[in-house]
């Protein structure tokens, strides 16, 4: 199995040196000893603690860290090429990169859980569950570090080695706060009704979202490979985001609240993606080509995800205006905030709002000058949508703040004003992508 | 072998390959010629399914590439200008990863490696890391791994470029040899004197475009270059232009008249003395020496004198309709 997978044995090659394999347990017995004599010749509760913590550190930073390598150093030393055009399938590849880079950081984290197997005082069960929950957070954030890197390489940006420690630290937090919601003790939560303790319900979803890191590996992979990939697979994960969320509301107001978290999810995803994705105006052309052809088989190939976040978010409106009527102030419990009734003005206002901010980042995008326009857009949106409202709300200019934020009483003067930003940004998109881009003619469809 | 129709490929705000059509046949070598930046590594990526482009269809064995490219990457090996090599790993480790990468069972894969490293004269060093070999044998290994699964058609963009004239001569060799056993090179340069010494075809790419499609020092459809040097040249141009079987009159880059003759002794003596008989004083009247940079210097100038043709007949089409306005 080892042997069929070429790219794992590459990486055994790299990975697993007779000096490395010889040095970690040297390194872990070194530091495992010396607790051992400091706390009178035997080990405690809190020295298995500290062997997870050491796991926690090896797989979570330093097994990131190596699986976001594993795909910025091709890029970065030229091998990526000929990696894409070997005959491995994308998860062959995936996988062998996923597991090979990160084998060095298991083999220490396997010594660090002998070790809290050996000394812990936890029933054995218990003892499993919480191995099973580190041994899982790992993995999240191995392939979450590897997404992240495959999502960037799309853009085409010069490599740094500072971006892998940024893909290694928001990886390592994002599968740390599973591990930090199970340690909160031994309570217990609701889910579609159905009750469950903590860390089983942490170790299911964390089991939920590393297959779905995995699958969006897959598929970036897959789109390294030149193989096309079809939207479903997007829509399937927002779908199931919604979902997931949905069930955390108490069971009678599920229809009321869902349009709401619909919309909220499908937001969030449309940011998301709108500033990992890349937004290549040649592309931008090629969807633009296909769409005026009405080509739908291959619409469905080229259609990026935040376009897709974006169609699903106006039917969360849509389905929010005509049948969102929640009871008032409905607890949802993990987004810690309860649900007022909104008006319709005020979901397209916020709607028209999310245009506004697609065509500001495309028009930034479609920049020749700029170097790193979705870095340059995230700043001036925060600022716009913190800073500016705050010292208009200081300089009691309430009324101004309709251009910055979706009011809340704004009714049908904050729709206008939300629309009039549309137009206008519609149009400087426009005009640079006709001004730089558009110079072929009948390619782009003009 | 490869069929390339209406190809189309753009950078943002640049066309880097305009319409660019052309057909390879099996067991040649081809010269990928043009200056920085005309498109040849564009081109090249393209054709080995790396790069999608705008328009345009790519056929190899009459399948279209964007269909299956995972397919193609089984028929092809390319070496990029800026190749990278796994430098912890020793020379047998990184051929027999690209050997498993390409599918070849594990039983197959020693004689592979074997037979790869043989072909590139890398035998005596498999077990040497890629971090310690010469830039002439990074060069061979880059190769070797590009070629470790026998593909059909091989595409090398700048394979020759930082090497000395004798490592250059041994890849010369070896691509003789590759093309002997039945593989189809597309080779990239913009420097023609090392190209000439292995190609037999020659694609001109210039702004993108393909300005010609030719044969490696080749006559066309019976005819020769010739250049003609003379005392005065003064009517010597329309003379020769209004001769029986002369065509493409035109001065060359240093200054002789070359046109094109048919290439037959008898014609062209008569040629030579009706010139003689009209009074025109010649110094010399020989065939052209066809070589590669030649080649490219006439199509560059030709497709120039076009443009200009071209841009005169607009302004006087323009003039034309100004006058009747």
């Amino acid at each position: 199995m080892i042997i069929r997978n070429p790219e794992l044995l590459r990486n055994i090659w790299l990975e697993m040196t007779p000096h490395r394999l010889m040095s970690m347990p040297l390194l872990l017995g070194a530091y495992f000893f010396l607790l051992f004599v400091m706390g009178d010749y035997q080990f405690n509760h809190a020295d298995a603690m500290q062997a997870l913590s050491i796991s926690a550190l090896l797989t979570l930073v330093w097994g990131a860290h190596m699986t976001a390598e594993s795909v910025l150093s091709e890029v970065r030393d030229n091998t990526w090429d000929a990696q894409r055009m070997s005959a491995m399938p994308a998860w062959r590849l995936v996988w062998g990169k996923l597991l090979g880079s990160s084998l060095f950081s298991w083999y220490g984290a396997s010594i660090c859980f002998l070790l809290f197997i050996a000394v812990n005082d936890f029933d054995a069960m218990h003892a499993v569950k919480i191995i099973f929950l580190y041994l899982m957070a790992g993995l999240l954030a191995q392939a979450t570090s590897m997404l992240l890197a495959l999502l960037y390489i799309r853009k085409k940006i010069s490599l740094q080695r500072s971006h892998t420690l940024f893909f290694t630290l928001i990886s390592a937090f994002t599968a740390w706060q599973f591990i930090a919601v199970a340690g909160k003790g031994a309570g217990t939560l609701n889910w579609f009704g159905l009750t469950f303790f903590t860390l089983e319900f942490t170790l299911m979803s964390l089991m939920a979202w590393l297959i779905w890191t995995w699958v969006g590996c897959h598929q970036l992979m897959r789109s390294e490979l030149q193989t096309p990939n079809k939207i479903w697979m997007w829509f399937g994960f927002v779908l199931w985001s919604i979902v997931y969320l949905t069930g955390f509301v108490p069971l009678s107001e599920v229809v009321a609240v869902l349009p709401y978290i619909a919309l909220s999810v499908s937001m969030l995803m449309t940011y998301s993606m709108l500033f990992s994705e890349s937004k290549d105006p040649v592309a931008m052309g090629n969807l633009l080509r296909i769409l005026m052809k009405k080509d739908w088989s291959q619409l469905q190939l080229v259609m990026p995800c935040w376009l897709m976040s974006m169609l699903l978010m106006v039917l969360a409106g849509l389905l929010l205006v005509l049948l969102g009527k929640p009871s008032a102030y409905v607890s949802i419990a993990p987004l810690g905030q309860a649900l007022d009734y909104v008006s319709p003005m005020l979901v397209w206002t916020a709607i028209l709002f999310v245009f506004r901010d697609i065509c500001f980042v495309l028009w930034l995008n479609f920049s020749s000058q700029l170097k790193r326009p979705d870095l340059a857009a995230m700043l001036y949106l925060t600022i716009s949508y913190t800073l500016l409202p705050l010292i208009l709300s200081a300089l009691n200019m309430d009324v101004v703040r309709m251009v910055l934020l979706p009011g809340k009483d704004a009714g049908a003067v904050g729709l206008v004003i939300a629309a009039a930003e549309v137009l206008l940004f519609f149009w400087l998109m426009r005009s640079r992508w006709q001004k730089h881009y558009a110079r072929n003619g009948a390619e782009y469809g003009e | 072998m490869i069929k390339v129709r209406d190809l189309c490929f753009d950078y943002p705000g640049t066309r880097a390959l305009d319409d660019v059509s052309f057909d390879i046949k099996a067991g040649n070598i081809i010269a990928l010629v043009g200056p920085n930046g005309a498109g040849k590594t564009t081109l090249l990526r393209t054709l080995a399914a790396l790069d999608q482009p705008v328009s345009g269809q790519i056929l190899l064995d009459g399948k279209d590439i964007s269909e299956n490219p995972r397919e193609v990457h089984q028929k092809l090996g390319y070496l990029s200008d800026f190749f990278g090599l796994y430098e912890e790993l020793t020379v047998a480790q990184c051929l027999r990863f690209h050997a498993g990468s390409h599918g070849i069972n594990s039983e197959d894969i020693a004689a592979t490696v074997e037979r790869a490293a043989q072909r590139l004269g890398l035998d005596d060093r498999l077990h040497q890391k890629a971090k310690e070999l010469s830039r002439g044998l990074r060069q061979r290994l880059a190769i070797a791994q590009a070629i470790v699964h026998e593909p059909k058609i091989l595409l090398l963009d700048e394979p020759a470029s930082g090497l000395d004239p004798e490592a250059r001569h041994a890849l010369a060799t070896l691509f003789c040899q590759l093309r002997d056993q039945g593989m189809t090179l597309l080779v990239s340069s913009h420097i023609l004197t090392e190209l000439e010494e292995y190609c037999s075809h020659m694609l001109m790419l210039r702004h993108g475009k393909l300005i010609a499609e030719d044969g490696v020092g080749q006559a066309e459809n019976d005819r020769c270059d010739m250049q003609l040097t003379v005392v005065d040249d003064d009517g010597v141009m329309a003379l020769l232009s209004a001769c029986d079987g002369v065509l493409d009159v035109r001065y060359g880059d240093d200054q002789c008249i070359c046109f094109s003759a048919p290439d037959d002794a008898l014609k062209q003596h008569l040629l030579l003395k009706e010139l003689i008989d009209q009074g025109v004083v010649v110094v010399s009247f020989k065939p052209r020496q066809t070589d590669m940079h030649r080649q490219y210097l006439d199509k560059v100038q030709q497709q120039e004198r076009d443009i200009q043709t071209k841009a005169v007949e607009k302004n006087i089409g323009l003039d034309h309709k100004g006058q009747e306005a």
